[in-house]
């Protein structure tokens, strides 16, 4: 019984973290070492609510997150759901591409060549709908990002340190430490992760009666999500951030693991980091046609041919291309690219969680079963929370950024403080 | 082209030029055949700020800026609002409904309305892109004249969800071939597939359920009430539910054989033991078989009599007092053949290599209906009696389940 729960959480927990999350999270650890690691406690808090409001709205009104807006808010609102939505998976699925290209360099071949390959094969692949047959093999290979918790282990890291660290809180007035804080917040929870949950427990007709096992499901893909990602951190402090070595590339991100592995971490690391990027390249074009296609009213689904579902298929292309082009401009660096797009994740979830909130608190009218008291608050206490934390740092990075200046002000307050 | 979406929110003016309030919906009421006629308005009253409703009877003009009303708000008549009645906004629009025409589930965008008798209707459902850009306000200058609205007129719709329960059963959608309501039925979330169901009577209801995948056969037969399952069962061939009942957990599986009359309940038992890709599980009990002492005019008129139990009846199987089988007798042969004629004079004589065992693969069934260009196959038992029979359909629905 508890294997059913949490092996399929384990699964779940290592897809969550794609390249975008390895990128950021080793970013992190070498940049600010132990410092970040309280976000992941809150993160953990964080998922397991609205993962949990997104399973029980799924279960109990049958329908994915992309209809109940439609459905309870007005044309309007529903349209700028979907225009946030399209952003923010654009803005993923340009990491995911660069993740490949990445990936692939560290085996030196050039992202000229594997950008347009991999944007022909995926949709290709989904296209013909050999995707289903595919996908338990990716998810398979992403197990490969439990070798950071033995590498996090075998670097001996204090771990009495690191627990501090992760019920201290620190908030640097640093402008880099806004941006990565944004980045760590916005790649756990993601706004396309809240549509999927949603969709997922739709798809699988699952019965309300088995809505309490879901549940802690949920929780404990939650938990390894989070862990993993700690482990992540924990490992690139010890290896790199006391040596003083920084990760800005697939291939420094890479040698935090080479204490654990050797010659053999590149290569190790290279073909899981693939295999991460691969899978979020076909799920986040088909899940974002798909909530799209939802809310809107147009046709969707694999079983039907293109002609039938012209919207779907096209704006799966037009979403992979896009992503293509943005990743071949030589405006950022690959990775650049997987950070900023976790950044815009943080940035954009708040209108997902604000949507989200409101349905929950309407959940009487929507078909589900009574909530108590406590747990409504509770619900309410943690998703806004989450916002408000989220428009603030944006808010705070974006001034930041544009008045430089006023850091030294604030900085000499802080000091005061 | 009039459309819902106009007049949403539009101020409400009296005959003393005050402003009431503002439209908040439309409120229809099902006609026996064609089109839902508005009965009223709902509106947003601007000196209480609370929900009321008015009878259509009271609008002097409907106009895009201003609704006007025939008298002043004291003596307009008011609306008796029934519970079955529809409100347009709130049970329409945004919502999933079913075009019956191109058997798909798509959603309301907008609703058109229409003139006719000096009465206001309802008259389709937009569905398009078009109506989205209307409905957002920004189908100004012309820009997106490029762009069609998509109508489904409301006779071909049928709306799912919230309002199933105010619209019966179109009766389009009882005309729909099983299949392409099947498809429709995959492409709503299980609740609403119950619902449509429910809606149905049982003989339409049974036709429909055969043509689901299994899984939500399943799903769907768990949400409903015993009596409503006996209804459904009853009305199903008996190979249908021996291959329900193999889909449910063995427990469940008392409590509706306890239900199936008796005949029906031997039969199920008994073929309930017959593995699903053998000829005994692919075999039917519904098949015609008489015995071999009677005429051809005997054959016919017995079929008459029996026709409307049976699926299919392409071929009738001839057996002597032990049940052993003997010949076939196509329908072709029935009709060119003298009615005083001996069945066993044209029967067609089957050879034992032409029938299978229950135990018989998939693969060789379908080898033997090749071979022999047979329709139906008769599966015999280690006595050689005649237990049941194979059909082609049958077979082809195995071999291809994805159709």
């Amino acid at each position: 019984m508890v294997f059913t729960i949490v092996g399929p959480a384990i699964i779940a927990g290592t897809a969550n973290n794609d390249a975008g999350g390895i990128s950021t999270y080793s970013y992190a650890g070498s940049r600010f070492g132990f410092m970040m690691l309280w976000v992941l406690l809150v993160n953990f808090i964080t998922l397991a609510a609205t993962q949990e409001i997104g399973v029980k709205l799924g279960i109990f009104t049958g329908k994915g997150l992309a209809a109940l807006i439609r459905e309870n808010f007005s044309i309007r609102w529903t349209f700028f759901a979907v225009a946030t939505l399209f952003i923010a998976n654009g803005a993923v699925t340009t990491s995911e591409f660069a993740g490949l290209a990445a990936a692939l360099e560290l085996f030196h071949i050039s992202k000229w060549v594997t950008v347009p390959v991999a944007c022909a094969l995926v949709f290709f692949i989904i296209y013909k709908g050999s995707f289903a047959k595919i996908e338990r093999f990716f998810l398979f290979i992403s197990l490969f990002l439990l070798v950071y918790v033995v590498s996090a282990f075998w670097s001996h890291p204090d771990w009495s340190e690191a627990l501090r660290a992760t019920v201290t809180f620190s908030l640097p007035p640093d402008k880099e430490f806004f941006l990565v804080l944004l980045g760590v917040m916005g790649t756990t929870i993601t706004p396309w992760g809240q549509f999927f949950i949603q969709s997922y427990v739709v798809d699988k007709g699952i019965d309300p009666k088995h809505y309490t096992i879901e549940k802690f499901e949920v929780y404990f893909s939650a938990f390894f999500t989070c862990f993993i990602a700690a482990m992540i951190m924990i490992t690139t402090k010890q290896v790199l951030f006391d040596h003083g070595l920084l990760v800005n590339s697939a291939e420094s991100a890479a040698s935090a693991l080479v204490p654990f592995l050797g010659h053999m971490a590149k290569t190790f690391f290279g073909v899981g980091f693939f295999a991460a990027s691969l899978l979020g390249a076909f799920i986040l074009p088909l899940t974002t046609s798909y909530c799209i296609c939802e809310a809107l009213g147009f046709e969707h689904g694999l079983n039907r041919p293109f002609h039938q579902a012209k919207v779907f298929y096209t704006l799966m292309a037009v979403l992979i291309a896009l992503s293509g082009i943005m990743v071949l401009l030589p405006v950022f660096s690959l990775f650049q690219i997987m950070i900023f797009a976790q950044v815009i994740n943080g940035m954009l979830l708040p209108v997902i969680l604000i949507f989200l909130i409101i349905l929950l608190n309407r959940s009487q009218s929507l078909g589900l079963p009574t909530q108590g008291k406590t747990a409504s608050w509770i619900y309410n206490i943690i998703t806004w929370e989450t916002i408000i934390r989220l428009i603030l740092v944006s808010i705070l990075l974006v001034v930041f950024t544009l008045f430089p200046g006023w850091i030294d002000v604030i900085v000499k307050y802080w000091v005061h403080i | 082209m009039l459309f819902v979406s106009q007049f949403i929110d539009v101020p409400l003016v009296d005959s003393a030029d005050i402003v009431a309030g503002r439209l908040i919906d439309f409120i229809a009421r099902p006609g026996e055949n064609g089109y839902p006629h508005i009965l009223g308005i709902a509106y947003k009253d601007a000196a209480t700020k609370t929900e009321k409703s008015l009878s259509y009877d009271s609008v002097e003009n409907l106009g895009g800026d201003e609704i006007t009303l025939k008298t002043t708000l004291q003596k307009a008549k008011p609306l008796e609002v029934l519970s079955s009645d529809i409100w347009i906004k709130k049970h329409i629009l945004d919502q999933q409904i079913v075009d019956l025409d191109g058997t798909r589930v798509v959603r309301a965008n907008d609703v058109r309305l229409g003139i006719s008798e000096s009465q206001l209707h309802v008259l389709g459902i937009d569905i398009s892109a078009r109506g989205l850009i209307r409905r957002l306000g920004i189908d100004k200058f012309g820009l997106f004249s490029f762009m069609k609205p998509l109508f489904i007129e409301w006779g071909k719709v049928q709306v799912v969800g919230k309002s199933l329960k105010l619209t019966k059963a179109s009766s389009e959608l009882v005309r729909l071939h099983p299949a392409d309501l099947a498809n429709v039925l995959e492409d709503l979330n299980p609740k609403q597939s119950v619902q449509l169901i429910q809606s149905l009577d049982p003989v339409t209801a049974a036709k429909f359920f055969q043509e689901l995948q299994p899984e939500h056969k399943r799903d769907i037969f768990k949400s409903f009430d015993q009596t409503q399952l006996q209804g459904i069962l009853a009305h199903l061939p008996a190979d249908e539910v021996v291959d329900y009942l193999k889909l449910i957990a063995k427990d469940d599986r008392h409590q509706i054989l306890e239900s199936l009359g008796e005949n029906k309940k031997k039969v199920v038992e008994e073929f309930l033991h017959y593995a699903d890709d053998t000829a005994g599980g692919l075999m039917t009990p519904d098949f015609i078989k008489i015995g071999h002492t009677i005429t051809v005019g005997d054959a016919i008129a017995h079929i008459r009599k029996v026709s409307k139990s049976y699926r299919t009846i392409l071929f009738i199987y001839v057996v002597n007092e032990k049940n052993h089988l003997l010949g076939v007798v196509s329908l072709r042969t029935l009709l060119i053949s003298n009615a005083n004629d001996p069945i066993e004079k044209v029967m067609k004589r089957i050879k034992l290599h032409q029938t299978v065992q229950p135990e018989a693969s998939l693969k060789d069934v379908a080898t033997l209906m090749t071979r022999y260009n047979l329709m139906s196959l008769a599966v015999l038992d280690h006595s050689h009696k005649l237990l049941g029979a194979v059909m082609v359909d049958d077979l082809l629905g195995r071999l291809v389940p994805q159709a």
